[in-house]
C-alpha cells in the first residue's frame, strides 16, 4: 500500500486509469512554508478516499485541508476568511455549496483522518488550507478521473545571483555560519578565498577557497534551514582568541564593529579594554589572507595560533616560533600577520 | 429563479451603492523595488529630510527618494534586519538577529563603511525563531528592544553566544539527544540569555538592562503620544489569543520560558511551576486582539504623528496584521491603575496587501508606507504607501469605560434616529494556560439598558446590563450612519475590561488547559 501511494503521487499519469474503487488511503502533511507534502494524487469518481493528515509543520502553523469543486478554492478561501467569529467553531472551513469534504483546523503536531467518496463527476478538485492567510499559497489537487500531469521537477540550486545588484568581492554577510559561533561573518575576498570570522571571539575559524556560501537554505524561509560553504576548507584555527596581553592566556574580548575600507572589512574590537582594528585582505590573488592590526597601546602583545600550524604564518613584527609570536613593546601600533593555508586543511 | 436572481443582483447593486469604503477616503499605491530584491520587508523609517529607509530579509538596507521613485542601496550583509530608525540620512540604527548596529555614511556617498555595534549584550544560540525586534527611541533619546524565544520546532546550534540555561535539559542533549530534549524543552524556550525579554538599551553608552519579560515573539514595540511603550505578543503557547502590552519595567507578562532570566528566580524550570503561581507574577495584557475576529498575528504599534495630514486620528496608535489584508488602531486607556483598551479594523482590503508588518509615517505628507513581509508564514511582500483624500470617514474615533458601560466617541454626529438595537455586545475571556491558544470561554450577550448621546451627537453612552472585569467586549455595529447619511466604516470593535471604573479586579482566570482547543483535539486524535 505504502509503495502504492508513492506510486500514486509521483507518476500518478500512469497509474490514473488503473486505480481500483477500493479504498486509497493517502497521508498529507502540513510542513513548513504553507506547504501540503503531497501536491498532487488521483482517484477514480466513486472511490472512496481516506486521508491520514499530519500537521507537521515545525514552525507552529494551525492548518486545515478542504476539498472543493473544480475552480472553487479561490471561493473557499475568500468563503472562510468572511465567516470571522463563526470560523472558529467550523474549524476555518466555509459553509458553502463547493466544500465536498474536509478536515477542520488541526493544531499544531496533531493529526487527523478523513474518509469520503469521490465525485462521480470527473475534474480536478482543489484541496486548500483555508486558515487565514494560508489559502493563497497551501494547496494541491485531486484528480479524480482525469489523467495527472507530471509535476515539474523543483530544482533547488543555489541562485547565481541572489540580490539586486550583483556581489562583487570583496563581500561580506552576517550569518549562522556552520562550526561557528551563531554570531559569525562570512567574508569573500578577491581571489575566491573565503574568511568565516566569529564576531562573539572576534577571531578567524576557518578559511575556505571557492564560491563562498549558499545560503538559500536559511533564506527560503525564516532562517532555520542552515548554510552551506561552497568550496573546500583548507584552514581550521585552535579554540582562543590569537591576540593577547599574556602569551599563556586569552584576552577577554569585547566586538565593537567594523568599517568597510574599500570593501575590506576592519574589524574593531577590544582584548583586556584595548581597543583594536584588524583588516582582512586576501594576500597575492588569493594564495593567503593577510590580518593587518593598528592597536592603541605601546605595550608587548602576543599572537598565538596551533603550535601544529606554527610554518602557515608569517608577520613583518616577528618570527612565530611554537605557534607564538612575540610583538614587542610599541610595534603593536601597526603590524600584519601572514596566513598561508597549505593545499588541504591537515584538520 | 430568474426572479430570485435578479432580486440578488439589484439588492447587492444596492449594497455596493450605499456601503462605505475605506477606499472613499484613502488612496493605495504599491511602489516598485529594484529588480531581483527578495521584497519582503523587516523595517522602515523615514529621515526627518523625508528619505525612506527599508531593510529586507537578505541583509540589505535602501534608500527610496520619492520624489524621483529611486532606489539606492545603502547597506548590505546584514542578518535578518527587522527594525530601522533612520537618525539623518546618513546615520540609522539597525536591529539585526546578532546585535543593534549604528550604520554611518562617514564619506557622504550613500552607502553605509561604519558598522558600530551599538550592543549585542544577549544570547543567540543559532535557533531560527530567536528574531530580534526594534529599536524605538524613547523622549530621553534611550532605545527598546524585543527579544523572541526559540521554537521547539528546531534545536540549538552546537555553539551559542552567552549562557546556557535550562533547568529540565542539558545543553549537550539539545544538540546529541534533540528527540528527548524536544519534548522537555518547552514549546517555545529561552535557553539564552535574554530570550522573551524587552531590553532597554542606553542611547548614548549603548549599556543594555533587562527591562521586563514574559513575551514570546514580540513584534514589534511602539510608544503612545505619552510615551508608553506597547509592544505586541501572537497567539500560542501561553497567549490564548493574540495581545497587546503595555510594557513597564521589571514586570512580568506571561510567557514563563523568560523567567529564568530573572535575578530572582529561584523556581526551576517554570513549566513544573503551578500555572496558579505563574499567574500571580504576571502583568496582564492590555488588550486582547480576539484571533480569526480582529487579527491572528498583530504587529508594529505606531503613533499617528502626522497631526492630522493622515486623517482624523492624530495621536492615536496604528497597528498591523500579518494574517489577512488589515491595519488596525488600538484604543489604549489606563483605568484604576490598569492598562486595558479596545482595538477595531482600520483598513481592510481595498487593494492592501496580507503581510503588514512594518509601518512609517512620512512626516512630509502625512502619507503612510506599509511593509510587507511573510517568512514563509501567513502574509506577503513589497512596500505599499497609504494617503488620506481629505475626506472625514464616519468612524469610532474613540472608546472608554464608564462606570456601568461604554462610551463611543464618531468622527461625526449620528443620525437622530440612532438607535440601541444599532449596538450588539458579546463578551468572553480567554483562559490563561500553557496550551496553544483557547477559545472564547463563557460568552454572553449583555443587553444595552439605557442610552444616550452627548450634546454634539458625535459621543454615545451605552449602559450594559453586564460588565465583567477579565472579559472583552466584542462590539458590533448594525446600520450605524452618521447625521449626514454616510455609513460607519468599520463595524467592529473589541475592548478587553482588566478593572471596572471602580477599581473592580479581574478575577483569576487561569486553567491546565481545559480552555484549550488544542488538548481536546488531541486526545480524540491521538
Amino acid at each position: 500500500m505504502r509503495l502504492f501511494n508513492l506510486i500514486l503521487i509521483i507518476a500518478g499519469t500512469l497509474l490514473s486509469t488503473s486505480v481500483t474503487h477500493a479504498a486509497d488511503t493517502i497521508t498529507i502533511k502540513a510542513v513548513s512554508g504553507l506547504q501540503y507534502d503531497v501536491k498532487q494524487f488521483a482517484v477514480e469518481p466513486g472511490a472512496k478516499v481516506s486521508i491520514n493528515f499530519v500537521n507537521d509543520d515545525a514552525t507552529d502553523m494551525p492548518h486545515n485541508m478542504v476539498f472543493v469543486k473544480p475552480g472553487k478554492r479561490m471561493d473557499a478561501v475568500n468563503a472562510a476568511m468572511a465567516m470571522g467569529a463563526e470560523a472558529i467553531a467550523t474549524g476555518f472551513v466555509p459553509k458553502t455549496d463547493d466544500v465536498i469534504a474536509a478536515i477542520p483546523e488541526v493544531k499544531p503536531h496533531a493529526k487527523a483522518k478523513l474518509t469520503f467518496t469521490a465525485p462521480k463527476e470527473k475534474g480536478i478538485y482543489p484541496y486548500v488550507c483555508t486558515y487565514p492567510g494560508h489559502g493563497l499559497i497551501m494547496f494541491g489537487d485531486m484528480y479524480v478521473g482525469v489523467p495527472m500531469p507530471k509535476l515539474k521537477a523543483v530544482v533547488e540550486k543555489p541562485e547565481t545571483n541572489p540580490h539586486a545588484y550583483p556581489l562583487v568581492r570583496p563581500y561580506l554577510y552576517r550569518l549562522f555560519m556552520p562550526n561557528s559561533n551563531p554570531a559569525s561573518i562570512a567574508l569573500m575576498l578577491p581571489g575566491d578565498i573565503n574568511v568565516c570570522w566569529d564576531a562573539s571571539a572576534c577571531r578567524p575559524r576557518y578559511i575556505w577557497r571557492g564560491a563562498g556560501v549558499d545560503s538559500s537554505k536559511h533564506w527560503k524561509s525564516n532562517g532555520s534551514g542552515r548554510v552551506a560553504l561552497v568550496g573546500d576548507t583548507v584552514w581550521t584555527a585552535g579554540d582562543q582568541t590569537p591576540l593577547r596581553l599574556s602569551s599563556s592566556t586569552a584576552a577577554t574580548v569585547s566586538f565593537k564593529g567594523y568599517a568597510l575600507k574599500q570593501g575590506f572589512p576592519e574589524f574593531r574590537y577590544e582584548i583586556d579594554g584595548i581597543a583594536v582594528k584588524e583588516l582582512i585582505r586576501e594576500h597575492e590573488q588569493g594564495k593567503g589572507v593577510s590580518f593587518s592590526f593598528q592597536i592603541d597601546s605601546d605595550k608587548a602583545f602576543f599572537y598565538v595560533v596551533d603550535a601544529a600550524q606554527n610554518d602557515l604564518f608569517t608577520s613583518n613584527v616577528g618570527v612565530f616560533t611554537k605557534g607564538v609570536l612575540a610583538i614587542p613593546a610599541g610595534s603593536a601600533r601597526s603590524f600584519t600577520v601572514t596566513l598561508i593555508p597549505a593545499a588541504k586543511d591537515a584538520k | 429563479m430568474n426572479r430570485f436572481l435578479l432580486i440578488v443582483v439589484v439588492l447587492s447593486f444596492i449594497s455596493t451603492v450605499s456601503a462605505a469604503s475605506i477606499a472613499d477616503h484613502y488612496d493605495i499605491e504599491t511602489i516598485p523595488l529594484p529588480m531581483g530584491l527578495d521584497p519582503q520587508v523587516g523595517g522602515l523609517s523615514v529621515s526627518p529630510t523625508g528619505t525612506l529607509f527599508a531593510c529586507f530579509h537578505r541583509g540589505e538596507v535602501f534608500t527610496y527618494n520619492a520624489e524621483h521613485k529611486h532606489w539606492h542601496q545603502f547597506a548590505f550583509g546584514l542578518h535578518e534586519p527587522l527594525g530601522i530608525i533612520a537618525v539623518s540620512d546618513r546615520e540609522i540604527l539597525v536591529m539585526q538577529r546578532p546585535e543593534l548596529t549604528r550604520l554611518i555614511d562617514s564619506d557622504g556617498d550613500g552607502a553605509a563603511d561604519v558598522f558600530e555595534t551599538v550592543t549585542d549584550g544577549f544570547g543567540i544560540s543559532g535557533n531560527y525563531h530567536e528574531f530580534a525586534f526594534g529599536p524605538v527611541k524613547d523622549k530621553n533619546g534611550d532605545l527598546f528592544i524585543g527579544l523572541n524565544v526559540a521554537s521547539n520546532g528546531d534545536t540549538i546550534h552546537s555553539e551559542i553566544r552567552g549562557e546556557f540555561r535550562h533547568f529540565n535539559v542539558e545543553q549537550k542533549d539539545m544538540t546529541s539527544n534533540w528527540k528527548t530534549a524536544k519534548g522537555k524543552v518547552g514549546r517555545m524556550y529561552s535557553v539564552v540569555p535574554y530570550r522573551g525579554w524587552v531590553m532597554k538599551v542606553d542611547g548614548k553608552t549603548g549599556a543594555i538592562t533587562p527591562w521586563a519579560s514574559g513575551l514570546r515573539s514580540p513584534n514589534s514595540l511602539g510608544f503612545d503620544a505619552d510615551g508608553n511603550l506597547f509592544v505586541c505578543d501572537n497567539q500560542g503557547d501561553w497567549l490564548g489569543s493574540s495581545k497587546l502590552f503595555t510594557i513597564e519595567k521589571d514586570k512580568f507578562y506571561g510567557h514563563p520560558a523568560s523567567l529564568v532570566w530573572r535575578k530572582d528566580w529561584k523556581s526551576g524550570h517554570p513549566l513544573n511551576v503551578p500555572v496558579a503561581e505563574i499567574d500571580k507574577l504576571r502583568t496582564r495584557e492590555t488588550m486582547f486582539f480576539p484571533q480569526s475576529i480582529m487579527a491572528n498575528s498583530p504587529t508594529q504599534p505606531l503613533l499617528d504623528t502626522t497631526n492630522g495630514k493622515f486623517g482624523p486620528y492624530a495621536n492615536q496608535l496604528f497597528v498591523g496584521e500579518m494574517n489577512i489584508s488589515r491595519l488596525m488602531r488600538l484604543l489604549p486607556e489606563n483605568v484604576a491603575g490598569s492598562w486595558q483598551g479596545a482595538c477595531l479594523p482600520f483598513m481592510d482590503k481595498n487593494g492592501l496587501s496580507n503581510g503588514n508588518n512594518r509601518l512609517a509615517f512620512n512626516p512630509k505628507d502625512g502619507s503612510l508606507y506599509i511593509g510587507h513581509t511573510h517568512l514563509s508564514w501567513a502574509g506577503g511582500e513589497g512596500i505599499q504607501r497609504l494617503r488620506w483624500k481629505g475626506t472625514m470617514p464616519m468612524d469610532i474615533h474613540g472608546m472608554t469605560l464608564t462606570k456601568n458601560g461604554f462610551d463611543i466617541r464618531f468622527t461625526k454626529p449620528l443620525a437622530a434616529d440612532t438607535a440601541a438595537t444599532s449596538f450588539e455586545f458579546k463578551r468572553y475571556f480567554y483562559e490563561y494556560h500553557e496550551a496553544y491558544g483557547a477559545k472564547q470561554d463563557d460568552i454572553a450577550k449583555p443587553n444595552i439598558t439605557a442610552f444616550t448621546l452627548s450634546a454634539d451627537k458625535a459621543t454615545i453612552s451605552l449602559t450594559l446590563d453586564d460588565l465583567k472585569p477579565g472579559y472583552v467586549y466584542e462590539l458590533n455595529l448594525k446600520n450605524i450612519k452618521a447625521a449626514d447619511g454616510s455609513e460607519v466604516i468599520n463595524t467592529l470593535v473589541c475592548y478587553t475590561i482588566n478593572r471596572l471604573r471602580d477599581g473592580t479586579p479581574a478575577p483569576p482566570q487561569f486553567g491546565t488547559g481545559q480552555g484549550a482547543p488544542t488538548k481536546k483535539e488531541k486526545e480524540k486524535e491521538e
